[in-house]
């Protein structure tokens, strides 16, 4: 068996036809995730991190979209799969955690059922065992009483307990890869922390990979182990995370970054942000997409620049190394 | 910890922006434009309505009729034979006599005649009048009426809404059609009295009354809940900060966003003043005779069903087909102005 | 749970005896309305009025009169029409009892089969042109009268068609008991459900695509499609078990309205002696104790309907259940 990735994202695209025209909310995505390991996925609201993650879970059913590019999973192309195979890796092979865990559980059916449910449609087992799996799996992320809990119903238990419950269940048949967008965005500060423990404790306990989108820098620099910053459908930067976070070369990642208060220091007054707004997916600019709110944009920001840069960390911008070096604020004591 | 979020607006509500400026109506409007199906049903409506309109020119010219006088003797040239408009019954025992069927030409006895003798074609026109004349003047008292009721007890709240909604529970529990009949049975037995009006069995403005009356806590509920979901949104607490006066705010704020709702109902208790009109009017007490409505031929025509069933197919089918263009329509305006809300049909 | 269970039974009667009132308004105390001169006729002598006015008890108060009429029809149960005298009112509304429940119970199990099935296909092929042809039969089912669509059948049925094989076995119109003979009671009754079930199969059929819809864009259903569930299950275990909430909801209300004589028409039409044509004929000849005891006997269903309705809603929705 040749050496290869856990997933290998290549090229992927997700264009939706609307009532303005194409809006290109994907364009040209590729990236590894290897075994074990963590890759955080940030960017702002609306720059394509939950469309890619649904398009390797086979999720977009929009009969608006449009998909290319090639996913490949342990070496399997998932891009185009029939329903029947892709209903064979998902749940059991690839797991997914969902934003709101207020509206990702059904709320007619137990706790314990919606487990026992992907279980079963999984694996070989009896309605008995599969309900004590799910207890198990219940007290496995924590939640206290967990016999009780598996016959209660979502409305019953606060957010935290929900997550916790998603995510007992998106673990269950103990997949090799989990995608978690946006975990701990709608959960109270104190339980978000909890959350992310938890995450990074499965790839101890289970041995999975993870893909954690978020648009909270925070949560990236505590758990992830590599990071690629998204804009407007394109990776723009991606390297390990100490890399990425203490010598960002995207003039976009400097924008980011510089908008994180210091781990430790005195807080600024006032977080510099990025002045200006994302572009129209549906009219977007020419060249690289960045360049109407960059800085340091000139004429050469007119042709889309490519992913480049050294090895293992690279950029989407076509300053040279030198001015890179030079204008990129240094993020002390950051990772 | 901070978020990429607090620095900048997020897109969607940026892209949104871009129709702000186009004002609800108009965006309805626009969508409305588009729904084919829609505007075929409206095209309908009108052309029924238009067609309707010209029943004494039809009667007086080409029907040569008085569509409300019985005709028991009356000839009729067909084909350059002289027949009678109602022939001895060749059918079963013999007796009895069967109006003269459908000529299918357009002239006199088009669609045939009644058993007393009246040209079917005619009587449908000028019934078509009567009920598209009671549906539209029973939806706007059902909406008036739900209107001021929905937003008397939404917006003042208290007593009133107490008493209000009691009075609409009750009702809601009501089977809507017994209470048409009941209403219609009592009085078409005697005079109304209505302050300076005085409305007799044969008016129109008794099933008028009554169907405006029996859909009221249909639309005056979601009213109702509607206003009070207005009550407790921003721009209205703040108007009650500045101090504006419950009248100002009831018609500034309160009203113009209530309008959308009433609008989306239209076409729906439109239809179901059809259905229940000619129910009503099948059963002998909606439209009093010699007055026509498209549920009085119907009835005139169950006695003919076996021998002429042109006298009440063919009324059923007007009705069916306004009401589908009613229904259609309603669809259209509901998913171009208020596309959450859904009404039930029937 | 004790005490809400106690509010609503108070709720309930308390929608009852409104009903009550207001029949007994309509018929006693609408302006110019006199129950004697119709019962009397109408070129009675004012004396004969009189004597009438008397022995109904239509001299006394009105409270007294509503007072008397509702004891001799909960606590006594000896009502007496006031138009085939002697004639008892109860045993005469409990003899019509099964004809109405068997025409709507059947036609219930139609329109909920026939529901399911346009609104759980309509709503999964969303947009297709199965959709849209299933739609527009539906609008088209609830747009016709249904004592229209009864003549239709009837003339399809007994007169045009009557001959060739397709209907030769349909009987003529009325109403055969099932104890006398099942297969003539089935026989009798087909026809007119299936015209009482076309108007609620597309109302039916309607509300469920609607409610099927909005659940199959929820977040809980994307996570059903993750956890690698056949689309049947996600659409049935998730989508359907949601919206069917709604679906109850309708049915309560439509079946205890029919049931509490809304099939009258359909009655009329078919010559089936129900509550509906029963409360149709004491309509007719202003036959008040006959009028009372239907309308209370159909808000009784009503108020029922409603009640059962709440809880089945508890079965199906935990959330309405801890509320309780
Ligand atoms: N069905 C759709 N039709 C048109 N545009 C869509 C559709 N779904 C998502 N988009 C667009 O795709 C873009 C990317 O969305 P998303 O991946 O959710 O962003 P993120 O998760 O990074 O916040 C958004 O601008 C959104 O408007
Ligand atoms: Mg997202």
């Amino acid at each position: 068996m040749r050496f290869e990735p856990l997933l290998e994202v290549k090229d992927l695209t997700v264009h939706f036809r609307s009532e303005e025209g194409l809006v290109e909310a994907v364009r040209g995505v590729s990236f590894n995730v290897g075994r074990n390991e963590i890759l955080g996925l940030v960017g702002e609201s609306g720059s394509g991190k939950s469309q890619t993650l649904l398009a390797i879970m086979g999720l977009i059913d929009s009969p608006n979209a449009v998909l290319s590019g090639s996913i490949r999973f342990e070496g399997q192309e998932l891009m185009g799969l029939p329903r029947r195979a892709l209903d064979r890796i998902r749940g059991k092979k690839i797991g997914m955690i969902f934003q709101d865990p207020m509206t990702s559980l059904t709320p007619v059916h137990t706790i314990g059922a919606q487990i026992v449910e992907t279980l079963r449609a999984h694996e070989q087992i009896g309605r008995k065992a599969a309900k004590d799996r799910a207890v198990e799996l219940i007290d496995a992320v924590g939640i206290p009483a967990p016999r009780s809990v598996a016959d209660r119903y979502p409305h019953q238990l606060s957010g935290g307990m929900r997550q916790r419950a998603v995510i007992a269940m998106a673990m269950s048949c103990n997949p090799a890869l989990l995608l978690a967008d946006e975990p701990t965005t709608a959960l109270d500060v104190t339980v978000q922390a909890q959350i992310l423990d938890l995450i990074g404790k499965l790839r101890e306990d289970f041995g999975s990979s993870v893909i954690l989108v978020t648009h909270d820098l925070g949560v990236v620099a505590e758990t992830a182990d590599k990071v690629n910053v998204m804009y407007a459908g394109r990776i723009v930067e991606e390297g390990p995370k100490e890399a990425v976070f203490l010598q960002p070369r995207h003039p976009y990642s400097w924008g980011l970054f510089g908008s994180i208060p210091p781990f430790d220091g005195p807080r600024p007054a006032r977080l510099s942000a990025i002045p200006g707004a994302p572009p129209k997916l549906s009219a977007l600019p020419k060249g690289c997409s960045f360049r109407p709110r960059c800085p340091h944009a000139h004429d050469a920001c007119l042709q889309e620049p490519p992913l480049a840069g050294p090895v293992g960390h690279r950029s989407a911008c076509v300053l040279p190394d030198a001015a890179i070096e030079e204008l990129a604020p240094r993020q002390e004591g950051a990772a | 910890m901070s978020s990429v979020e607090e620095t900048d607006a997020p897109a969607a509500s940026r892209q949104g922006q871009a129709k702000a400026t186009e004002s609800p109506w108009a965006t309805a409007f626009r969508k409305l434009r588009r729904d084919r199906a829609a505007i075929v049903a409206l095209a309908v409506l009108v052309a029924i309505v238009v067609v309707c309109l010209m029943a004494p020119l039809y009667a007086r010219h080409v029907a040569m009729t008085d569509p409300f006088v019985t005709n028991l003797n009356g000839t009729v040239m067909i084909a350059g034979e002289e027949r009678p408009v109602l022939e001895p019954s060749t059918t079963g025992l013999g007796l009895g006599l069967t109006p003269i069927g459908p000529t299918w030409e357009f002239g006199p006895f088009m669609l045939g005649a009644d058993n007393q003798g009246r040209d079917v074609a005619a009587r449908m026109l000028y019934g078509g009048r009567n009920s598209l004349f009671i549906a539209f003047a029973s939806t706007l008292l059902c909406l008036v009426l739900a209107t001021l009721v929905g937003t008397t007890a939404g917006f003042f709240g208290g007593i009133s809404d107490t008493i209000l909604s009691r009075i609409l529970d009750v009702l809601w529990a009501f089977p809507i059609f017994l209470l048409a009949i009941s209403l219609s049975i009592v009085l078409l037995n005697q005079t109304l009295t209505i302050g300076p009006w005085r409305i007799t069995s044969g008016s129109l403005a008794l099933p008028i009354f009554i169907i405006g009356i029996v859909y009221v806590p249909y639309v005056a509920r979601p009213i109702r809940g509607h206003v009070q979901t207005l009550m407790g949104a921003e721009f209205v607490t703040a108007a009650v900060g500045l101090g504006a006066s419950p009248w100002r705010i009831l018609i500034k704020d309160i009203l113009p966003n209530v309008v959308p709702r009433i609008v989306v109902f239209v076409p729906l208790i439109l239809a179901l003043s059809m259905i229940i009109e000619s129910a009503l009017s099948f059963l002998s007490i909606g439209v009093q005779p010699p007055g026509a409505s498209w549920g009085t031929i119907i009835q005139d025509g169950q006695g003919l069903l076996y021998s002429r069933p042109a006298v009440a197919l063919v009324p059923g089918i007007a009705i069916a087909v306004t009401v589908l263009a009613l229904n259609i329509l309603g669809d259209g305006v509901r998913d171009a102005l208020d596309p959450k809300s859904a009404m039930r049909i029937g | 749970m004790i005490y809400a269970l106690a509010a609503r039974l108070g709720q309930m009667a308390l929608v009852m005896f409104g009903i009550s009132v207001v029949v007994f308004l309509i018929f006693f105390a609408t302006p110019g309305s006199d129950p004697s001169a119709r019962i009397a006729g109408r070129n009675a002598s004012q004396e004969t009025l009189q004597q009438v006015r008397h022995d109904f008890g239509l001299d006394r108060p009105l409270p007294v009169q509503y007072a008397l009429m509702m004891k001799k029809l909960f606590v006594t149960r000896d009502l007496t029409s006031f138009v085939n005298r002697g004639q008892k009112v109860i045993p005469t509304v409990t003899r019509a009892i099964p004809i109405t429940l068997s025409l709507v119970i059947g036609a219930a199990l139609l329109w909920l089969i026939g529901g399911l099935i346009v609104g759980l296909i309509a709503g999964a092929t969303k947009g297709s042109w199965l959709d849209r042809t299933l739609m527009m039969i539906s609008l088209a089912g609830v747009s016709m009268p249904v004592f229209w669509l009864g003549e239709v059948a009837n003339l399809i049925t007994q007169s045009r068609f009557h001959d060739s094989w397709a209907f030769s076995w349909v009987p003529a119109l009325g109403y055969v008991p099932f104890g006398r003979d099942p297969l003539g009671w089935f026989q009798a009754l087909v026809i007119p459900w299936i015209v009482l079930a076309t108007l609620y199969v597309g109302l039916y059929g309607r509300v469920l695509r609607a409610s099927l819809i909005e659940t199959m864009q929820e977040d809980f259903i994307r996570m059903a499609r993750a956890k690698g569930i056949g689309e049947r299950q996600v659409l049935l275990r998730h989508g359907l078990r949601t919206s069917l909430v709604a679906f109850v909801t309708m049915f309560g209300l439509d079946f205890g309205a029919l049931v509490g004589g809304g099939a009258l028409l359909t009655e009329v039409v078919f010559g089936l002696q129900g509550v509906g044509k029963l409360t149709y004929d004491a309509l007719q000849t202003l036959d008040l104790p006959m009028i009372m005891a239907t309308v209370i006997y159909a808000s009784f269903f009503v108020v029922m309907a409603n009640f059962v309705v709440d809880v089945v809603h508890m079965f199906l929705d935990p959330r309405v259940r801890d509320a309780f």
